[in-house]
């Protein structure tokens, strides 16, 4: 049925010999090669292109949202944060004397401890980014410390998502110690001690996390505060406080004080405030 | 190739494909991305569970050394609530993917705010300072209830100042509704505190 009509009007116009002629022609033969749609190419192309694009930018505007500033020194290992290690910690995929850094899952109190003599705990870094600690931990509402603190007592704040700032004495002058505590200064989760010996200008410590930069002006050291304060993948205490701490240096600890009377404390915290002053002028 | 093009069924299933997935991927990015980190949104949660750890702090004093009962009471209430609060804020900036800190408190809410910060040595409004608070630290007593009393209705009166802020900037629904729902409590915390006020004040011309 279909060749005869194709036949018929393709011949529609033709006289009645010519009809006759083409009767006996089978149908592929008076196809005519149909030119390139190009409209539809181009349309469909394009509405193509288009989509693909939508889906590589929003994969990338996700992915990029997530991402930690880059030259940071990561001691979760292929577990990467503290949520998933302490999950596959949970699903017993892993266990904590498997880990590279296990301090990274240590969150003992060691002065809960009856048989504790007293010593502080000794970490693997210096200065120290996580592991087992001390009871109180130090006061971290932007507080800037004039004094070496006590690792023990800095690394608790670590615990409930403080960035610490640390700089060696030796290679940051004072002018560059002030541009360092206007960063801190009143930034709560965030606080800043000498750290003698450390061997390098400044050093950022977070749970897990550590940044070192000899460049006081390093912009990495403000996006390190941006990305790590208080980050919910790598702090090991969520909604832990920063407030009514201890502010303890190694000196009063030497002296073998524990606590600070009032009179102390109001002393503390005005030389604190003369030194946050300084920092701003 | 080209046979692609004589079956338009085909074409119009992988472009249709391909339009669907392209839907998806945009609405991936808005329904994760709502107030970006410089939104006026994400300043107030930031400064506002600062702004809340300081009467927090301040009202865990009250609760310890504080004397008179409805007082100690009104600080427990703020401790409690505030502290709820405070984590509230935090999921919310943890659920945009923005900073929970930032270097430029009060940046959102406008010229006027940050001139002010500036002024105040960098507090937000209605915060104490920190000898104030050292002050308020070593005191018992009607002593603590009263500079409490004083404290925190400065605090709040800054509080309410951030969270009207807010509301003029944002129809998100969650941070208008919790800004509207802080407004009145510490409206109505305020009258009840300068009350309690004077009634310890007038306690005490007494005696």
């Amino acid at each position: 049925m279909a060749p005869k009509k194709q036949n018929s009007s393709k011949s529609g116009k033709g006289s009645g010999s010519k009809s006759a002629k083409n009767a006996g022609r089978k149908g592929p033969a008076v196809q005519v090669r149909q030119p390139k749609p190009w409209g539809l190419i181009l349309t469909f192309s394009g509405v193509g292109v288009v989509a693909i694009g939508l889906i590589v930018a929003a994969a990338f505007v996700v992915w990029d949202r997530s991402q930690a500033p880059e030259g940071v020194t990561n001691f979760y290992g292929e577990y990467e944060n503290y949520s998933t290690v302490s999950e596959a910690l949970d699903d017993g995929e892993v266990t904590e004397e498997d880990l590279e850094h296990p301090w990274v899952v240590q969150q003992t109190h060691v002065d809960s401890d009856p048989a504790w003599d007293g010593t502080n705990p000794t970490y693997e870094l210096t200065p120290p980014a996580g592991g087992n600690h001390l009871g109180n931990w130090q006061n971290c509402e932007g507080t800037v410390y004039n004094a070496p603190i006590v690792d023990g007592n800095a690394v608790h704040s670590l615990e409930h998502g403080a960035v610490w700032l640390t700089y060696d004495p030796e290679l940051v002058d004072e002018d560059q110690a002030a541009t360092l505590s206007g960063k801190i200064s009143g930034r709560n989760y965030s606080f800043m001690s000498p750290y003698p010996s450390q061997g390098v200008a400044v050093s950022l410590q977070s749970w897990g996390n550590q940044y070192q930069t000899d460049d006081v002006d390093d912009p990495k050291i403000d996006e390190y505060l941006n990305h790590y304060i208080q980050n919910g993948d790598n702090l090991a205490e969520m909604n832990a406080t920063c407030g009514n701490g201890v502010s303890t240096t190694t000196a009063d600890a030497a002296g073998g004080e524990t606590e600070m009377s009032e009179e102390e404390m109001t002393a503390l915290l005005e030389e604190m405030e003369t030194a946050d002053s300084e920092g701003e002028g | 190739m080209s046979r692609l093009w004589q079956r338009p069924a085909v074409l119009v299933a992988v472009t249709a494909a391909l339009m669907l997935a392209a839907g998806f991927a945009v609405g991936w990015v808005s329904a994760t991305s709502t107030p970006a980190n410089d939104s006026p949104e994400a300043g107030f949660a930031r400064d506002m569970q600062t702004h809340h750890q300081q009467a927090v702090d301040m009202a865990m004093h009250e609760w310890k050394a504080g004397e008179d009962e409805t007082m100690r009471a009104i600080a427990y209430d703020i401790v409690t609530a505030q502290s709820a609060e405070i984590g509230m804020m935090r999921s919310w900036l943890r659920d945009w993917g923005v900073q929970l800190s930032s270097s430029e408190p009060m940046a959102w809410a406008g010229d006027e705010h940050v001139h002010d910060l500036e002024e105040t040595g960098g507090l937000m409004p209605g915060v104490a300072t920190a000898e104030q608070m050292a002050e308020f630290r070593t005191l018992t007593g009607a002593e603590a209830d009263i500079m409490f009393a004083e404290l925190m209705i400065r605090h709040h009166i800054g509080g309410i100042d951030m969270a009207e802020t807010v509301l003029d900037l944002t129809d998100h629904e969650d941070v208008a509704e919790a800004a509207q729902r802080m407004v009145i409590v510490q409206q109505g915390e305020i009258g009840n505190m300068e009350g309690h006020l004077d009634r310890i004040m007038s306690d005490r011309g007494e005696e």
